[in-house]
């Protein structure tokens, strides 16, 4: 699939991001059906070592978080009623610290709302979606190319910090045919998921500096094995308010912390001396470079911030920001969730958002509000 | 029960124009059912075809009030607005969950033994067509055994468990009535509604429906194929009041369960050769299947 120079094909994002998951060393995949996230379920019973096909979305956590428990990387899709259903066993997995993939495809909400219709209306859901607000990584590819790294990159970041990772898309991306030169994409690398030395004694959640506990699988012949979705000690032991329990809960947001510089992927495309900024991700990306094209061809000093680590917010990205007078985000939403993840519900002087929701935002429509935003 | 053999819907409660496929069991199954309940009913849908074919204006084609709900809990839903309606002294006002096998034999199975077990007064229709078709045709636990889908697929796959036997699990939780209903069977199907209408309580009626994009079958083989479902035995149509099971119509000579699984596409690779067998286990299946109800509903007579 990538040797071959000129390797044109028509192609969607489900079959990109299945094969990154196959080629990263991904092994099983639990699907549940759900519109816009089909073609996953689809492709990934032929491409997957393991299959398994869940009765509900309650269920497909669980099923991920016990494989994932016993030594497979597992990966599911899905959008948001079915995350909806998800998010307690959500939490389990990132309390027993279990990795695993999870794409989401946005669609236009609330609820069931517009099952065929692209959105990008999950961020702020996810940015709090553990319990307490500890971070969980959500990756955001733009193209296909970023799709197939970040895929990867998403898997690698699972197994390092023991988290269930997020990739973040949307219905245009995974389900519309584009025309793609498949020798565009890199090779990547397979994960290996280091696992404890049978030698010693293994306290399932005692972390060296790594701030990331050594794994071991259930059903190996040395050790025991103690995961538990409650406050727990360093061996796993369910203990209330100890200094050691809670220092063992705190390092799950210390650890991603600790990695975030790590995990920062961004591009930015800039202009010198600009004082205007485009920011955006995902779907509204490719509008979001037309009009930066249209902008710099009237003589229009702007760069272009795309963001693909959109949780944790990474520092870089905000000192960029910072570097900008004039900041106009682009997201297909109501109001601007990435905004408001950044700013809150008082963003500086200078900071507007182009929004819309039920169609794609149209370059022109950025073009005007870069305008209006550099003129006040 | 006697057969009323007036099948011919007089007052049609459902526009022309519906958003459905072509041969479409729901379609027709609601026609008939529409007609009986009148405007008032309360329908409580969750994500399904039915959702979508009573959903997009202007193709909404279902008169009535309509609670268009979420996938995993129709009936509880459901459970919440007879509450209401009883408490505003509305309990003329009937509430019927409107669901496919999707909803009601995976993600719903909770929610619905939950209504049937408190005996909430819903009716409960189950379109059973064996996968989940609205969103692609993937395998539920209602697929039959040796039915190709695109999470059973290949040139040589097929689902190789046996269907969750709904009717089995209802009556265990002992309601005052469930049936099973045919769209070849109208007249059968007609009078079951009305019965299922004069009892209170969680009534659940299952109706085996066609789908000619999930099945492969040729729309016009539609109601063709649903009588052989029950000439073959494959769907046997019955009764079950607290434990009391009646069959309603027994085949007068063997028709083998080949004869309706060969207009199915859908079962084209249990024809190839190789899978004789499993042609005989599907058809020892059934007769074993059969031979359980015949002894239930003796017992019941007795």
């Amino acid at each position: 699939m990538v040797k071959e120079k000129s390797n044109q094909v028509l192609i969607d994002g489900s079959k990109i991001i299945t094969e990154a998951c196959v080629r990263s060393g991904a092994d099983a995949f639990v699907g549940y059906p759900i519109t816009p996230s089909n073609l996953f379920y689809r492709y990934s019973q032929k491409r997957f070592p393991l299959f398994m096909a869940g009765p509900d979305e309650i269920s497909v956590l669980q099923w991920m978080t016990g494989m994932s428990a016993a030594g497979k990387f597992p990966v599911t899709a899905t959008s948001f009623p079915g995350l909806a259903l998800m998010v307690e066993s959500l939490n389990m997995a990132y309390m027993m610290e279990m990795p695993m993939l999870l794409v989401l495809v946005q669609r236009l909400g609330p609820s069931t709302g517009s099952a065929t219709t692209g959105a990008q209306g999950d961020l702020k859901f996810l940015n709090g979606i553990i319990s307490g607000g500890y971070p969980m990584p959500v990756f955001c590819p733009s193209n296909y190319e970023e799709a197939w790294v970040l895929t990867n990159k998403a898997i690698h970041t699972a197994v390092e910090l023991r988290t269930p990772v997020i990739l973040l898309t949307s219905k245009e991306m995974v389900m519309t045919q584009r025309s793609f030169d498949l020798s565009d994409l890199p090779e990547i690398k397979k994960v290996e998921r280091p696992t404890f030395s049978p030698k010693g004694t293994y306290k399932a959640y005692l972390a060296d500096d790594s701030l990331v506990p050594p794994f071991i699988p259930l059903g190996n012949d040395d050790h025991q094995v103690r995961i538990n979705s409650s406050t727990h000690d360093n061996e796993g032991l369910i203990r209330k308010g100890t200094p050691e329990s809670l220092d063992n809960t705190r390092r799950l947001k210390k650890k991603m912390e600790k990695a975030l510089p790590d995990m920062a992927f961004y591009s930015l495309d800039e202009e010198p001396f600009a004082t205007d900024l485009i920011v955006t991700y995902g779907i509204s990306t490719d509008a979001a470079r037309d009009a930066l094209k249209q902008l710099r061809e009237a003589d229009y000093k702007v760069s272009l911030l795309t963001i693909n680590t959109l949780l944790p917010v990474p520092g870089e990205v905000l000192r960029i920001l910072d570097r900008y007078e004039h900041i106009t985000f682009v997201e297909e939403n109501l109001s601007g969730l990435l905004r408001e993840v950044i700013y809150g519900q008082m963003p500086r002087a200078g900071v507007r958002s182009v929004n819309k929701i039920g169609s794609m935002i149209d370059p022109s429509e950025i073009v005007a509000e870069v305008f209006k935003n550099h003129q006040e | 029960m006697e057969p009323s053999f007036d099948f011919l819907i007089k007052d049609e409660k459902v526009f022309s124009g519906a958003l459905s496929c072509r041969g479409c069991g729901w379609s027709l199954l609601v026609r008939h059912l529409a007609s009986i309940l009148g405007e008032e009913t309360v329908y409580v849908l969750p994500a399904s075809c039915f959702s979508i074919i009573s959903g997009p204006y202007p193709l909404n084609d279902l008169k009535g009030t309509i609670v268009h709900t979420v996938f995993a809990a129709a009936p509880a839903t459901a459970t919440g607005v007879r509450a209401a309606l009883d408490r505003r002294g509305r309990e003329d006002v009937p509430v019927v969950v409107l669901a496919g096998d999707g909803s009601t034999f995976d993600i719903g199975l909770q929610s619905m033994s939950g209504a049937a077990s408190r005996g909430e007064n819903i009716l409960y229709i189950v379109n059973n067509n064996g996968a989940y078709m609205n969103t692609g045709i993937q395998t539920s636990t209602a697929t039959p055994y040796g039915a190709v889908t695109t999470t059973n697929p290949g040139a040589k796959g097929f689902k190789k468990t046996w269907p969750k036997d709904l009717m089995g699990i209802i009556a265990a939780h002992n309601l005052p009535y469930a049936a099973t209903c045919s769209l070849a069977h109208l007249d059968d199907f007609r009078a079951k509604i009305e019965k299922a209408l004069s009892i209170k309580g969680f009534r659940l009626l299952m109706i085996d429906g066609p789908c000619p994009p999930g099945h492969k079958t040729d729309p016009a083989d539609s109601i063709q194929i649903a009588r052989l479902a029950v000439e073959t035995k494959l769907f046997p149509l019955m009764e079950i009041e607290h434990f009391d099971y009646k069959i309603n119509y027994r085949p007068e000579k063997f028709v083998p369960v080949e004869e309706c699984m060969k207009m199915q596409g859908r079962f084209k690779n249990v024809f190839k050769p190789g899978n004789e067998e499993v042609l005989k286990d599907i058809q020892a299946h059934t007769d074993n299947h059969w031979k359980r109800l015949e002894a239930l509903a003796a017992m019941s007579e007795n």
